[in-house]
């Protein structure tokens, strides 16, 4: 079952038409489709690169690719699941080429929070973005598939490379260790 | 953690992602969490954790994603004329087997195409329509008249020479002597911008420039390299490194526009003129040539010229202030979507 991922504004079925409608050259049907997932790709990007900048560009990159692609995609996969094929690749592809690094976590960053003692309420963005920092790469993409583009673990492993039950572990392992390092069961939970 | 609470919790894990799980796993993970304090914390962590906010992208990113989008989809238009003349000689050849390739050939990115040439086919018949019934067409070839003028061919020509029905314009500011640092490539022009640091990120040739530079000697060929930024620039090496050469654009009705260069700017001074399918307007408000439309984001008044709808070209006149992208032009400016080069 496709789940609505954190940052999209409507559930996924509105997609095949927004991507059918968009692929005929209806631009604003496109650019619902970039408001709906914007977010999920830019914070996959950036929680990759750790770096807003160079989140931006790759939003851009990912989105000017799915438009020059649209017609080929057809309805072959769930868009959600196309769209974080592209922006893992093109993440990687900025890695490789070198014209972005990922940013190395600061184990002063991570004692920062760990020692936090601010209300469960009060965790906010820049403690769970640094947080997902300190996943492995394995896990946190794992988890951002699920988590942000609302993959099923069965999708997110074809795109991963990996059988749904690798997914399910790492996106179980990425949870443990945000809720600890966000210390949310020493505050309770909600 | 007990191995009951490791297996009850990727449980819940797989749960909250509304992942199947069987019934007998599920009852289980609720029985331990009945009598396990730390996976029902863990459960309701699942939500705290769900509910943080996350990144979330500024909306200077989605303008930006849509006006690369609209360059794309406008470089896409551009198609329609080379496209509308095969498909022309194609009806002409008359050849009724290649009826069932022409489907094939409308789908993918020529359907783009075939909109645009079928818009144009709709003009064409409204304007044979008014021609057929009597209407003169208005400011035929025959009623232009090109002023030359030491400023060029798309340079204004003083107000007196026109007839006294065109509408006063602001009288331009005085341009300064000196063009930007420019230079054009693909008819497109560009103005410097940093440096790079890293010339590794530049490496795939998209054409050449002809350019001396700042200098006094002749124009050479420097190639133009492939931007690491998805802004339209490009990378070119010159005397000081390798720069980014930004694209002069102006913003109309959320779209970028570029200015388009009639003339090689082969020099840095030197002014972008009109492309040269366009005569030199003889009055200011842009007549023969023009017509006011409206104004870009700056307020700045457009100009529309005849057959070509505004979204994919307008004009500027000449006389903008230092700080417009138009930088004091003297002559007009013509600026059209921006395209990735």
């Amino acid at each position: 079952m496709r789940r609505k991922g954190y940052g999209m504004a409507e559930p996924a079925r509105d997609d095949a038409d927004l991507v059918t409608r968009a692929a005929a050259g209806d631009i604003g049907a496109f650019e619902s489709l970039v408001r709906a997932h914007a977010d999920a790709v830019y914070a996959h990007a950036y929680r990759f690169f750790g770096d807003a900048q160079a989140a931006q560009d790759a939003t851009q990159e990912v989105w000017v690719k799915v438009f020059r692609s649209l017609e080929g995609f057809g309805s072959r996969a769930a868009f959600t699941t196309w769209l974080f094929r592209v922006t893992r690749n093109v993440c990687l592809d900025m890695l490789r080429s070198g014209r972005r690094a990922a940013t190395p976590i600061d184990p002063v960053e991570l004692h920062g929070i760990a020692n936090d003692d601010t209300a469960g309420e009060a965790v906010g963005a820049v403690d769970l973005e640094t947080a997902m920092r300190a996943l492995s790469p394995e896990d946190r993409e794992a988890f951002n598939a699920v988590a942000l583009f609302g993959l099923p673990y069965a999708e997110a492993g074809s795109v991963l490379g990996v059988p749904a039950g690798t997914v399910k572990s790492r996106v179980f392992r990425a949870r443990r260790a945000l809720t600890t390092l966000l210390s949310l069961d020493a505050k309770g939970g909600a | 953690m007990e191995m009951d609470c490791i297996r009850t919790q990727a449980t819940l894990s797989a749960l909250h992602d509304s992942e199947p799980v069987t019934e007998e796993s599920a009852r289980a993970a609720a029985a331990h969490c009945d009598d396990c304090a730390q996976c029902r914390t863990f459960a309701s962590d699942l939500g705290v954790l769900g509910a943080l906010p996350m990144p979330k992208a500024p909306p200077e990113v989605i303008a930006r994603i849509m006006v690369a989008v609209a360059a794309i989809a406008a470089e896409r238009a551009q198609e329609v004329e080379s496209v509308g003349a095969l498909e022309t000689e194609s009806v002409a050849a008359g050849a009724g087997e290649r009826q069932a390739l022409h489907f094939e050939w409308f789908t993918g990115t020529r359907r783009w195409a075939a909109i645009g040439a079928i818009g144009v086919a709709a003009v064409a018949l409204v304007m044979f329509v008014l021609i057929g019934t009597g209407r003169p067409p208005a400011n035929t070839a025959s009623d232009r008249v090109t002023v030359a003028t030491s400023q060029g061919a798309g340079s204004l020509v003083a107000p007196e020479a026109t007839t006294g029905a065109a509408p006063a314009a602001p009288a331009p500011t005085p341009a300064p002597a000196r063009a930007p640092d420019y230079l054009t490539f693909k008819g497109r022009v560009y103005a410097p911008g940093s440096l790079l640091a890293d010339t590794s990120v530049a490496t795939q040739s998209v054409g050449t420039v002809s350019t001396a530079f700042g200098g006094a000697g002749s124009p050479t060929p420097v190639t133009a390299y492939r931007s690491p930024l998805t802004d339209g620039s490009i990378v070119v090496k010159g005397p000081d490194g390798s720069r980014l050469y930004e694209p002069v654009t102006r913003m109309f009705s959320s779209v970028k526009y570029q200015l388009v260069a009639g003339n090689a700017v082969e020099r840095f001074g030197v002014w972008p003129e009109l492309p040269t399918r366009f005569q030199a307007p003889t009055s200011p408000d842009g007549s023969p040539t023009f017509t006011a439309a409206g104004g870009d984001a700056l307020g700045v008044q457009t100009y529309t010229a005849k057959g070509v709808p505004q979204t994919q070209g307008f004009a500027i006149a000449p006389g903008t202030p230092s700080s417009d992208p138009a930088a004091s032009n003297p002559t007009w400016t013509w600026w059209e979507p921006l395209l990735m080069p």
